[in-house]
């Protein structure tokens, strides 16, 4: 580590991993990542309540109270066992929300017929890649309560982005020079952001 | 709250006051009260600035008491915007003053024969009115200053600024919050023109030791609030979401679920809208020194506003809300929360409808006065209207009028409101709402809902629009009635997912009046406001044909869903059929 902040370990890979550990008060600043998303590995045809459970490892109960709407391709998601991710699928994740629209957007909520138009429906995938990648989106609380567990176990984002929230880092918190030396193209990486002080922020 | 106070503003010799029995209003409060008095006193076809229009201000029937969250005023009269009954609905201090003095409403009444400008002062000696020529064209904040100075630190403002002054049809009218910042506004509908017709610049209630209202019960009523705010705080809308991010919290969901409306409508997603998104601007507040959990009047246990700062820590505006920050933002193409918290700031300032500003701007936008996320152009249009230059004097009218001067086809109104901020092709149900609202085009008219008034129970089918227009009634029906309390809407949610919420709300009611009310009663109530509004209107001459779109929301597709509005009209014309 130099006087002037701690170095990102980059890994070779593919994608390349970027590792560095924060102070987790520091954690919030990467939540932007969440709200633009992040990419993940995906088994296309894989139900989002599989991926939510299995691959991103989060309890059952949490996705059935917590997680009260979901988007799959901008259309909101009344049944986690029946909607599937496909490659390039955007799912999109927040705790319940305000407003008579909040509402409606709930998953299965009973105002969910006045956003008919949009509901996500089940459909028949036609085949297609056996390793897909979808983009993840986090908002409000479940940014907050998840965010930092996928933090620490990777994710997938544009080198741009993540150059950007660690340049908005105290000057004692990343050493920079390093950072000059990363490829200017915009490739894909792995960042996985620890906490120092084994805190989830 | 056993008494009204009328004021005729034209009385021969200067403005007269007269004291009297609430009589057969007894048992009203908010919005039923408003639109008992309106719909009964004034004439339907009456000029909205004319001496016959009246100005109602109601605190709800618990405000006042040691009720949380009880502290929102309705605002009542014709609306110059609409021309339809209007509610505009605020938060802040002055309901719990109101009510505290003794007072279920202030009507103003007449109109001064002449140009002077009145500040009607309530304080221990009573209510004094006088005239001020000093305030004139005085924008709301500097006019709060020169208040505090006059009568002190400790009091309730309800005021207009210029807009409010030179009547235009966006004009609000604004209410001191906590800290005595003119920061909370009864906004929609034009009524701070309406209380500029009537010369009133200013109402200033001083709260020094104002005594709480008591129930009747007062084991129960502690009992039932203590229930109530538990409800309200266990919940994750009002116990978290609303508390860290502010109403803005749904800046993300609406952009993802596309119906974000964008640039005048024309789209559903906003490329910036991460940049201004509750949870980028709560971070912002909170770095920079500023609050991002605030509550508008004493008693709120949900929080949901905060304070914007700029980058040196300098107050700016309070948290912009959600349909400010879309209104401003994404409806004009700007990403910059600066300049949105500066455009709120001008807009309470200057005494304007945020929504009905940033659409209007929007359709400025569309007419090519200035471009789409041009920040620097928003700022200096809504400096024109605050000056009442010739360009400010159109667009402070609204969106319709400012529509019409431009020959701009598509602009977003009913009944000559401007829509807020959620698209009615994406999510149908608010559409309908918008459509056959009372109010023009309000997201609040079909808000609170409770599940034994819904009487929905069972699988409904998202995949289907059936039964979008009960929805809708029965939504209008229990808004009207949560709108009567004096409670913030937003106890709506924590009473949709937990009926032992709602019924800890009747039972307040209960144990404060020594009343037996059921679910089914408050159904009634709501029910009863509907009417009397509905019968306003129709007088006012306004049918079926009102209760409709723009017709290019019937014709153009929404992306990126690709959605039109397809509800039928002879379905939009069941909304009201009890």
């Amino acid at each position: 580590m130099h006087s002037t902040g701690k170095t990102v370990q980059v890994e070779a890979g593919s994608p390349p991993s970027f590792r560095i550990a924060v102070d987790s008060g520091l954690l919030p600043e990467f939540y932007i990542l969440f709200q633009k998303g992040i990419l993940i590995d995906v088994a296309p045809g894989t139900s989002v309540g599989e991926f939510l459970e299995d691959g991103l490892g989060l309890d059952p109960d949490y996705i059935r109270t917590r997680i009260s709407t979901i988007f799959l391709d901008g259309m909101p998601v009344d049944d986690v066992r029946s909607a599937r991710l496909a490659d390039g699928a955007v799912l999109a994740l927040s705790a319940a929300m305000p407003g008579l629209v909040g509402a409606t957007l709930r998953k299965g909520g009973i105002l969910s017929p006045m956003r008919s138009a949009i509901s996500y429906r089940d459909h028949e995938s036609a085949g297609g890649p056996t390793v897909g990648r979808v983009r993840l989106k986090l908002f409000n609380m479940i940014m907050k309560e998840a965010g930092p567990g996928l933090l620490s176990k990777g994710i997938i984002v544009p080198l741009s982005e993540a150059r950007a929230v660690l340049n908005t880092l105290p000057a004692d918190a990343v050493y920079r020079e390093d950072m000059k030396a990363w490829p200017a193209a915009d490739t894909l990486i792995e960042l996985v952001i620890e906490p120092l002080d084994g805190r989830a922020g | 709250m056993d008494k009204i106070l009328r004021i005729d503003m034209g009385a021969a010799g200067g403005p007269s006051m007269k004291e009297e029995p609430v009589g057969a209003y007894a048992g009203l409060g908010g919005r039923a009260m408003t639109s008992a008095i309106v719909s009964k006193e004034v004439p339907p076809l009456c000029h909205p600035l004319g001496a016959e229009n009246k100005l109602v201000f109601a605190p709800g029937l618990l405000s006042g008491s040691a009720a949380v969250i009880s502290g929102r005023l309705s605002v009542g009269c014709k609306s110059p915007l609409t021309g339809t009954i209007k509610e505009a609905n605020s938060g802040g201090q002055a309901a719990i003053a109101i009510s505290r003095y003794g007072y279920a409403a202030i009507v103003l009444e007449g109109k001064p024969a002449t140009n002077d400008l009145y500040v009607i002062h309530f304080g221990k000696d009573g209510v004094k009115i006088k005239s001020d020529k000093s305030l004139k064209m005085l924008p709301n904040y500097d006019l709060v200053d020169k208040m505090k100075a006059a009568y002190g630190e400790k009091i309730a403002c309800i005021s207009i600024g210029p807009a409010g002054e030179m009547r235009m049809g966006a004009a609000s009218i604004a209410v001191t919050d906590m800290e005595t910042r003119p920061s909370r506004h009864a906004g929609r509908g034009g009524v701070g023109a309406v209380m500029g017709s009537k010369g009133v610049k200013a109402i200033v209630l001083d709260m020094t030791d104002l005594k709480m209202r008591q129930p009747k019960d007062v084991e129960k009523f502690r009992e039932a609030n203590k229930k109530f705010t538990e409800g309200l705080k266990s919940h994750p809308v009002t116990g978290q979401a609303l508390p860290a991010y502010g109403t803005n919290v749904l800046t993300n969901i609406l952009n993802e679920a596309g119906g974000y409306p964008t640039k005048n409508f024309s789209g559903g997603v906003f490329d910036g809208s991460a940049k201004i998104s509750g949870e980028t601007i709560a971070d912002l507040e909170t770095k920079r020194g500023g609050l991002a959990t605030h509550g508008c009047h004493t008693g709120c246990v949900i929080q949901c506003s905060g304070t914007y700062v700029d980058k040196n820590g300098k107050f700016v505006s309070k948290q912009p809300e959600y349909e400010t920050v879309w209104a401003h933002g994404g409806h004009c193409g700007i990403s910059d929360p600066d300049v949105i918290a500066k455009l709120d700031f001008m807009d309470d300032n200057y005494g304007l409808d945020t929504i009905e500003m940033g659409v209007t701007i929007g359709v400025a936008m569309e007419a090519g006065i200035i471009k789409f996320g041009d920040a620097e152009g928003a700022i200096r249009l809504v400096d024109e209207v605050g000056k009442g230059t010739p360009l400010g004097r159109i667009l402070g009218s609204g969106a319709e009028v400012t529509g019409k001067a431009f020959g701009v086809e598509r602009v977003p109104v009913v009944k000559g409101q401007a829509m807020p901020a959620y698209d009615p092709r994406a999510v149908q149900g608010i559409g309908v709402t918008y459509a056959t609202s009372t109010m023009g085009a309000d997201h609040t008219a079909g808000y609170a809902v409770a599940t034994n008034i819904l009487k929905v129970g069972g699988f409904v089918d998202p995949l289907k629009p059936d039964g979008q227009i009960e929805l809708s009634r029965n939504l209008q029906i229990a808004t009207a009635a949560v709108d009567s309390t004096g409670m913030c809407l937003f106890i709506a949610f924590a009473v949709l997912d937990q009926p032992e919420t709602f019924q800890a709300l009747i039972d307040m009611l209960n144990a404060f009046y020594g009343l037996s009310l059921t679910a089914d009663d408050v159904a009634a109530l709501g029910k009863q406001v509907l009417s009397m509004e509905r019968d306003f209107n129709a007088r006012a001459g306004f049918t079926a044909k009102h209760d409709r779109l723009p017709r290019y929301f019937l014709n153009e597709k929404l992306a990126p869903h690709n959605v039109i509005f397809d509800v039928k009209d002879s379905d939009l014309d069941q909304v009201f059929n009890w």
